[in-house]
């Protein structure tokens, strides 16, 4: 945690300061301890007394980061003066050893020691925690693995369930669209079987029209036919029975002759009247006999 | 311990970052409860292809009606469709010098005439039947285009039950001055029978009445612009008598 001037400060800062100044260079907050203070004086002194190098300094310097050596050879407290020994290696000597000293000086200080222990139990207690967290985390999620595992099987069941069930349906469609197939068959067939037969019946239904109005006309022709054979047959009838009447009258004048006994003889004046008659019955024949010609000539 | 008690800082800080990126953490599965899908038929009566009846004929097809005339001594027939329950419009031409009307559907079934009403503006007739028609159809609010299809359903030659497709090819005036207005002409074929028949369009509404046809294969339309203003109009449309029917 301790840092050299040359890696804090950079080379503005001398190493003889640095030396003078380790137990400053402590952090922020923790003030030099009585112990340091009495240790401090052996090395200060003998850091500003000028002794002679410590044989160990060497060994000590080693045991020192590498980086220190170059600021002491390179920082400004090199300037050379002419007269004055390096400095250099009794210096880095006595900054690990300040440093060592610093470092005792905080392990056993008492405040470092609680905060320490404070520290160690809050990341303890942190750690548990998330160690706790992640226990129920992990049962909770095997929990929930365990259920979807057996969800997953039932759907499984159940898709091989409906996969069977598929696969009838399937058939029985099959079936179905085979039986459709002919259902629409029979069904065009019958489509085409109501349309003849409708076909069929309108035309008979139109042929059995025509021959309904000619057998209608055919019986008006009839009823006319008939009522002309019985007009014609009453003009026969008639001028039959005038033929007679003539003939009687006839006789019964040759006998008026002959001075016989006379049959009874209209006159000539009924003759004129009953000739008048049948000619009118007969030209009433006459006029019905032509009329049906006329239709039947069409 | 300062570099461990960060160290369990940035332990903590990465955890709750991780559980920050995890998904939601995930719930036990809820009961099971598998849903089956049922399949409901569709309804046949409305399938647009072949848009059959629950009869198993087409709608087009049981729309037309055979239209018999026995006149004196002379036999015609033509097509017609319903317009509602117990109306029937067909063309003046095939009512008109009849001593008889006869109807029949298309399976056969024969409807009784009650009256005829023949139009002097147009080549149309109505004819009121004393029982119900099979299928009304709905007609068309505006005629169609140039181009546009139409299907013709009628009895040619008096004969089965037909339907062919056209083209309507243009509009043009009455050539045989039967109608006032114009008419359209179309490249669907008709033959003596289709008079009256109904021209459907793609949607089985009637967009006009056939009425005639030249030597070139064409038909001649009534559009159902001309039928609608005819029929709005009660003083369209004259009624035959019904002893100028009958043949003495």
């Amino acid at each position: 945690m301790t840092s050299t001037p040359t890696a804090s400060s950079g080379s503005t800062t001398p190493v003889d300061d640095a030396v003078e100044g380790a137990p400053e260079e402590t952090p922020a907050g923790e003030s030099p301890s009585p112990e340091s203070s009495a240790q401090d004086p052996p090395t200060a002194g003998t850091a500003s007394a000028g002794s002679p190098p410590d044989p160990l300094a060497p060994g000590s310097s080693g045991s020192a980061s590498p980086a220190s050596s170059p600021p002491a050879s390179a920082s400004p407290a090199e300037s050379p003066e002419e007269g004055e020994p390096e400095p250099a290696p009794r210096h880095l000597a006595e900054e690990a050893h300040a440093r060592h000293l610093a470092d005792d000086q905080r392990l056993y200080d008492p405040t470092r020691r609680r905060r320490a222990r404070r520290r160690a139990w809050i990341l303890s207690s942190t750690l548990a925690v998330l160690l706790l967290g992640a226990i129920a985390a992990g049962a909770y999620l095997w929990q929930v693995a365990e259920a979807w595992e057996a969800r997953d099987a039932e759907w499984r069941g159940h898709a091989e369930t409906l996969g069977g069930d598929l696969a009838s349906t399937r058939g029985e469609l099959a079936d179905t669209m085979a039986e459709l197939e002919v259902v629409r068959g029979q069904l065009d067939q019958a489509q085409r079987r109501i349309s003849e037969l409708a076909d069929e019946k309108a035309r008979l239904g139109d042929e059995h029209a025509v021959v309904r109005q000619l057998a209608d006309y055919q019986e008006r022709v009839s009823q006319v036919a008939t009522t002309v054979v019985a007009a014609l047959d009453a003009c026969i009838a008639s001028q039959q029975r005038l033929v007679i009447w003539y003939a009687a009258a006839d006789e019964a004048a040759q006998a008026d002759e002959d001075a016989d006994p006379a049959p009874v003889a209209p006159d000539r004046a009924q003759l004129v009247t009953l000739t008048a008659r049948v000619d009118e019955v007969c030209r009433a024949a006459q006029e019905a006999k032509d009329a049906l010609q006329e239709e039947l000539d069409g | 311990m300062r570099p461990l008690l960060r160290l369990g800082a940035l332990a903590a800080l990465a955890a709750l970052a991780g559980c920050a990126s995890l998904p939601e953490v995930p719930a036990k599965p809820g009961p099971f409860e598998p849903v089956t899908a049922t399949a409901a038929p569709s309804d046949r009566g409305t399938d647009t292809e072949n848009d059959l009846s629950p009869y198993g004929f087409d709608v087009a097809e049981r729309i037309s009606v055979r239209v018999r005339n026995l006149g004196c001594f002379s036999l015609s027939t033509g097509s017609g469709f319903a317009v509602d329950t117990t109306t029937l419009v067909t063309n003046r031409h095939v009512v008109e010098d009849s001593a008889e009307l006869g109807l029949s559907t298309y399976d056969g079934r024969d409807v009784g005439v009650r009256a005829a009403s023949i139009a002097s503006l147009a080549d149309l007739a109505v004819v009121r039947t004393d029982g119900e028609l099979p299928e009304v159809p709905e007609l068309a609010t505006k005629d169609p285009e140039r181009g546009d299809t139409i299907t013709v359903v009628g009895y040619p030659q008096g004969g089965r039950l037909t339907v062919t497709s056209g083209r309507v090819i243009a509009r043009t005036t009455d050539p045989l001055n039967l109608n006032l207005g114009e008419v359209l002409v179309t490249d669907a074929a008709v033959e003596p029978g289709s008079s009256g028949s109904p021209a459907l369009d793609k949607r089985g509404r009637v967009v006009g009445v056939v009425y005639a046809m030249n030597a070139a294969g064409q038909s001649f339309i009534v559009p159902v612009s001309t039928v609608h203003e005819l029929l709005e109009d009660d003083a369209a449309f004259d009624e035959v008598e019904k002893s100028s029917l009958d043949c003495e």
